[in-house]
């Protein structure tokens, strides 16, 4: 079972009028999944750009995303920087994602430099994500509850 | 065909996003732009 919250903040960093805004679509959808106690986290963002974005699916380090994973049943706060890839464009649409999809090799908590948590950890997930050209987006904070 | 882990990564997003106007949408021309790559 996963308890899951999605809030967002306000507007990080001061536009430049020479960058292109990013249209958020929902929320940046993100769970956790346990293989044999060893937990990944991924997630995945619809994001819409200005025509013109010459963007195409499949593209690798387009930018970066950076979380900081406070893990309030351990007491432990640390961060990452993950790169920022694309799934999928559609036109204006484009669903991004950080460091690795579900079920992809590469998602585990340790192969982000972060403490793997134990089943029932409550954790508090912030993360913002950048794309050079790019207004900053919004900050997105999470909590998760990791389940076996 | 599409891999399992593109359709996942779609699920997840579109289960957490069904209040989102035209989140299916979304969705289908997500997949329909997938299958196009991997057909």
């Amino acid at each position: 079972m996963l308890n899951h919250s999605n809030t967002t903040s306000a507007n990080i960093g001061r536009p430049i009028t020479t960058r292109k805004a990013i249209s958020v679509i929902g929320n940046l959808a993100m769970t956790t999944n346990s293989t044999a106690g060893s937990y990944s986290l991924y997630g995945l963002s619809l994001i819409s750009l200005p025509s013109g974005h010459g963007l195409t699916s499949m593209t690798t380090n387009l930018g970066t995303y950076s979380f900081k994973a406070t893990n309030k049943t351990k007491g432990i706060t640390e961060k990452a920087t993950l790169p920022l890839n694309v799934l999928v464009v559609s036109g204006d649409l484009i669903f991004i994602y950080p460091g690795s999809l579900p079920n992809a090799t590469g998602a585990f908590f340790a192969d982000y430099g972060l403490t793997n948590p134990d089943s029932g950890d409550e954790l508090v997930v912030s993360c913002m994500y950048s794309i050079p050209g790019y207004i900053a987006p919004t900050a997105h904070t999470f909590s998760l509850t990791t389940s076996p | 065909m599409i891999p399992q882990e593109h359709i996942d990564a779609l699920d997840l997003w579109l289960s957490q996003n069904s209040s989102v106007e035209n989140a299916q949408q979304y969705y289908d021309a997500a997949i329909a732009e997938l299958q196009s790559i991997y057909a």
